[in-house]
């Protein structure tokens, strides 16, 4: 009897933490709060985008931020903010950029090529 | 009708150390406001300076947005002097080199953003914060004041290396960031072909 609850425990215990990945809850589409612009050149000296050339720049702050930047992680080395309290995350060579100050913000930032639809940075130093 | 043909227009020196509030440098403001007094002020093509507050909640002042006589020009983004407001040892350090380099070259080099009123993120940057990060423009080989990449045939290497050794020699600059692989005592950072990055140590 005794080893029959003890299995009974264990399946039900395997069968829980099995569902609990497929299970977890799905949230809902958030509202979004950052700015974008669509610009042409470099982001480190845009221009005004043209017919050729459009980029788009997205930085977003706020739960969103908190979210990428606990997503993407871990923490990077980062040139341009060392030596400073802020924390730095990035993938692909900076197109997924995100960031937490010294004081707890978080923000994120990233940039499409609109002419091929490539993944480029959205920040510079 | 050219400059030499006009009559110069009297401009109080006090104009213009209303622009230049906090520059340390008095010999280099000296020699510019004298400069500046018996210059033919009205063949220069005016800056669009934006109706923005001179000095932010910080106490920092917005770099002088049409510092003729000191070898640099402005731009930004956002422009008019929006992005640049600028920690007075910053506008110390600008002012020197500016001087320095008129000395060396007549093209004017290119002074981007250093921070927004207040100090608020810049949705640009990962840094700029603090008035203590400028970004310059490399120089280009026609003098014009418009982008330039390294890659770029206007490019000017030579002329940039020295002008990135003028601000690397310069006192309290922590690093500078930039592409240009040959450019020595430089670090290279995603997003630097189109500026160098110049940071500088916090005061105290």
């Amino acid at each position: 009897m005794f080893k029959c609850v003890i299995t009974i425990f264990l399946l039900g215990g395997l069968a829980a933490s099995a569902a609990t990945p497929s299970e977890r809850e799905l949230g809902p589409h958030q509202k979004v709060t950052g700015v974008y612009r669509v610009y042409g050149g470099d982001l480190g000296d845009p221009v005004a985008p043209g017919p050729k050339d459009a980029k788009i720049m997205v930085s977003v702050d706020g739960k969103m931020a908190k979210e990428m930047f606990e997503a993407i992680g871990p923490d990077v080395r980062d040139v341009c903010t060392e030596g400073t309290a802020t924390r730095v995350r990035h993938k692909r060579n900076h197109n997924v950029f995100c960031m937490r100050s010294g004081s707890g913000e978080y923000s994120c930032n990233f940039g499409f090529d609109l002419r091929d639809g490539k993944s480029i940075p959205g920040i510079v130093c | 009708m050219t400059a030499s043909s006009l009559p110069p227009r009297p401009i109080p020196s006090e104009h213009f150390m209303l622009v230049l509030p906090r520059c340390k440098l008095r010999n280099v403001i000296r020699v510019a406001v004298s400069w500046a007094d018996n210059y033919p002020f009205h063949v220069i093509p005016r800056y669009p300076m934006a109706n923005i507050p001179v000095q932010d909640s910080r106490g920092y002042f917005v770099l002088p947005q049409g510092y003729e006589g000191g070898g640099f020009y402005v731009y930004g983004s956002p422009g008019g002097g929006r992005s640049q407001y600028a920690h007075p040892i910053m506008i110390s350090l600008i002012c020197t080199v500016a001087s320095r380099w008129s000395a060396l070259d007549g093209r004017r080099f290119g002074v981007g953003d250093i921070s927004l009123a207040g100090g608020p993120r810049h949705p640009d940057h990962a840094t700029h914060r603090t008035g203590l990060e400028v970004d310059i423009r490399p120089l280009r080989r026609d003098g014009k004041h418009l982008p330039c990449t390294i890659r770029d045939r206007e490019y000017d290497h030579e002329a940039t290396a020295r002008l990135i050794r003028l601000f690397l020699n310069a006192s309290g600059v922590k690093k500078v960031l930039f592409n240009d692989a040959t450019v020595t005592g430089v670090w290279r950072a995603v997003g630097h072909d189109n500026h160098f990055h110049v940071a500088l140590k916090p005061k105290g």
